[in-house]
């Protein structure tokens, strides 16, 4: 860790770092709202029609101070929702198609402008080209004071509106009937998003600055069900992503610092798809796993139940001794995708059924339920036939798909279901009681 | 009649509507009266939606007034619910019942005022009342389709409005779901709300609702649903493509293939 001092001993440094982090935080805040309002691209086309607003504030200006820039970004990016707008509303064009016209041809007309100045050798031009990557490093003082007080209003207009922002977010219709001010609010956050999009423009540039909006925003809802909470996570991705990227950046052999704080952003993206709470890969899989589990213990409890059953056993019949099945004639008969070892280690484990080993190596084994074993298998056996017969009477499946169907859904029936189609074959006894299978077995 | 002498809770007068140079809605007369439920029919594209749009004041007519409690202009806050149709709302949206619920209560509020604790309790009353109590925190992603229509009912509850208006509330559901839903609409008109609400289902007119309007660009015919709804008139409004069966004053459609 001996780099700390050294990284935060440099006041240049600082600066940039602050800048970095407080630009992320403020994109992670709005794009959240941005893209739940489904703008996600609208980020991308006003990143792209900011290039031109800055190129002529610099032929107006001379200088590359922060603040002309900026006002040239949001003035062009103001132009460009203006142009989209009057698009989609006097012709028969699209939203997405004029979106799509309206990024490139501000964009192309950015880059001849940049060209030209890059041409036209006047003084102190060089580096305007880092508005199209973005160079952090390139963050002065000065800069640093206008990110900083642009993100902080961007993020107290979040907090003073946040309720507004929620329903205009979530249902736009029902706000306008509740006598809110919809359609200027949406004007409200798309402004917010032109300037939160415009001030990082010289960190992270023109080409990759949606990314930073969207992807802290994405990466924080693998976590929570919760607006607050989002909004504090995304705020929190994109300060990392901001500061990571910067510091990898600095130290690195001059890379562009815009690049590296999306790809930051990105991989805190893939954790959270990968190992979030609320709907993360890992937590799929497990998910999976422990449903297809219980399947097959419920399938091979089923199994040993119908065998039971051939032999004399189970409803109304007088106490029938439980006999030892060999485990080949389990396998041939059992249902679903057949049973593994880990299925019967289980069973047994849980002392549902005992496993006799003949005493050859290699020989049969036999398989008895216990009585704890019975009366789980029937209990099992009874929901898979209730609702094997509701699929047959009162949905008209046909026939010889009832057992497959069933086995789909029974393993996730609830009790009060359960109960419900007891009540519906008035089989509701004092001991539980198994009605017979609805198909030969 | 309402508690202020008013007879009409709503009332439209030559109202036309266009888009593009296409008239959807042209010189639409109709009126609510408070109190009472009114049904709103017609063939997709008919204009049913955009006449509550117009209500609501998110679409303005280019011709025609619209009185909501005898005033034109914006309606006054919190005096209108709005329930839009089911595929306009982020369903997917990170909130929790109690959440949505809650929005109702914006309505009479500034925005510099925060949640009370009366507004939380106004919102778990109004939960309680749909019998939604038990998935109260849970997202509303969650939810089925009947349940999530009860919450949306649940926030123009909370917000304690004179007025809703419901665009397609029972599409989609189910018959206990549709049953539930039209039973807690029919308890809040007792109470003496005026109800607006679109539907593709004529069976559920009579029952529930006093009066209907039926919409096919104008209005092709309105007044108690028994008396209305009658094969010519139902042909009327929803073309050829319909055959309409009465038995008993019972209205049912079914639509040729």
């Amino acid at each position: 860790m001996e780099w700390v001092p050294i990284l935060l001993g440099d006041a240049n440094v600082r600066w940039v770092l602050a800048g970095t982090l407080l630009l992320g935080i403020s994109s992670g805040v709005l794009g959240t709202f941005a893209m739940l309002r489904r703008r996600s691209l609208m980020g991308d086309v006003l990143a792209h029609t900011a290039l031109p607003g800055v190129a002529v504030a610099f032929l107006l200006t001379q200088t590359k101070s922060v603040l002309p820039l900026l006002a040239g970004a949001v003035v062009a990016g103001l132009i460009g929702t203006w142009c989209i707008d009057v698009v989609t509303r006097n012709s028969r064009i699209k939203e997405d198609t004029a979106q799509a016209m309206v990024l490139s041809v501000f964009f192309g007309l950015g880059i001849v402008l940049l060209t030209y100045i890059a041409q036209s050798g006047a003084a102190g031009q060089s580096g305007l080209n880092r508005f199209l990557f973005g160079q952090a490093a390139s963050l002065v003082g000065s800069d640093v004071r206008v990110i900083a007080a642009a993100a902080a209003v961007l993020t107290l207009l979040i907090v003073l509106f946040y309720k507004e922002f929620k329903v205009l977010t979530f249902d736009p219709g029902f706000g306008a009937g509740m006598g809110l001010n919809i359609r200027g609010l949406d004007r409200l956050l798309m402004l917010m998003v032109v300037v939160g999009v415009s001030i990082g423009l010289q960190a992270v540039g023109v080409v990759l600055m949606a990314a930073l909006l969207v992807t802290p925003a994405a990466a924080a809802r693998y976590w929570t069900d919760r607006l607050g909470v989002m909004l504090v996570l995304a705020g929190a991705f994109g300060g990392l992503a901001g500061a990571a990227g910067t510091v990898i950046s600095l130290f690195g052999p001059r890379l562009a610092t815009g690049p590296l704080i999306v790809l930051s952003a990105t991989a805190v993206f893939l954790a959270s798809l990968a190992l979030g709470l609320r709907g993360g890969l890992v937590q799929k899989a497990w998910r999976h796993l422990r449903v297809r589990r219980r399947v097959a213990l419920e399938n091979l409890l089923r199994t040993l139940y119908e065998a039971y059953e051939r032999a004399g056993g189970g409803q109304g019949a007088s106490r029938v001794p439980l006999q030892p099945i060999p485990e080949t004639r389990v396998r041939q008969e059992g249902t679903g995708s057949g049973i593994s070892r880990g299925t019967l280690r289980t069973l047994e484990r849980r002392g549902l059924v005992n496993v006799h080993r003949s005493g050859v190596p290699g020989g049969e084994r036999f398989i008895v339920l216990t009585a704890q074993g019975l009366s789980q298998a029937q209990a099992v056996t009874r929901r898979h036939r209730l609702w094997e017969m509701y699929l047959m009477y009162e949905a008209d499946f046909r026939f010889d798909h009832v057992d497959r169907d069933a086995d789909d859904i029974e393993h996730h029936l609830p009790p009060e279901v359960v109960a419900e189609l007891e009540r519906r074959w008035q089989r509701e006894r004092a001991e539980p009681a198994v009605p017979p299978s609805v198909h030969p077995l | 009649m309402s508690s202020n002498g008013l007879v009409n809770c709503i009332e439209v007068e030559g109202v036309t509507v266009s888009f593009d140079g296409r008239t959807v809605l042209q010189d639409i007369h109709w009126s609510v009266p408070c109190g009472s439920a009114a049904g709103i029919i017609g063939p997709n594209g008919g204009g049913k939606s955009t006449l509550l749009r117009t209500l609501i004041g998110t679409v303005r007519p280019d011709k025609g007034t619209v009185r909501i409690m005898g005033r034109t202009g914006r309606p006054s806050p919190g005096l209108l619910s709005y329930v839009p149709q089911n595929e306009e709302i982020a369903w997917h949206f990170p909130v929790s019942v109690f959440d949505v619920v809650l929005q109702g209560r914006l309505g009479k509020k500034k925005w510099w005022e925060r949640i009370s604790p009366e507004d939380r309790e106004a919102a778990m009353a109004a939960i309680r009342r749909v019998r939604l109590e038990e998935h109260a925190f849970r997202p509303i992603g969650d939810l089925s389709g009947g349940q999530r229509q009860r919450a949306l009912l649940a926030r123009a509850v909370a917000q304690d409005a004179q007025i809703i208006l419901l665009d397609e509330p029972a599409t989609g559901l189910d018959a206990t779901a549709q049953h539930d839903l039209l039973e807690i609409l029919d308890e809040m008109r007792d109470e003496g709300k005026t109800i607006v609400a679109t539907t593709h289902d004529l069976d559920c007119l009579t029952d529930h609702f006093d009066s209907v309007l039926c919409l096919r660009g104008r209005v092709v015919c309105q007044g108690v649903p028994r008396e209305t709804l009658t094969p010519e008139t139902l042909s009327l409004v929803f073309g050829r493509h319909v055959a309409v069966f009465t038995e008993q004053g019972e209205v049912t459609m079914i639509e040729h293939t």
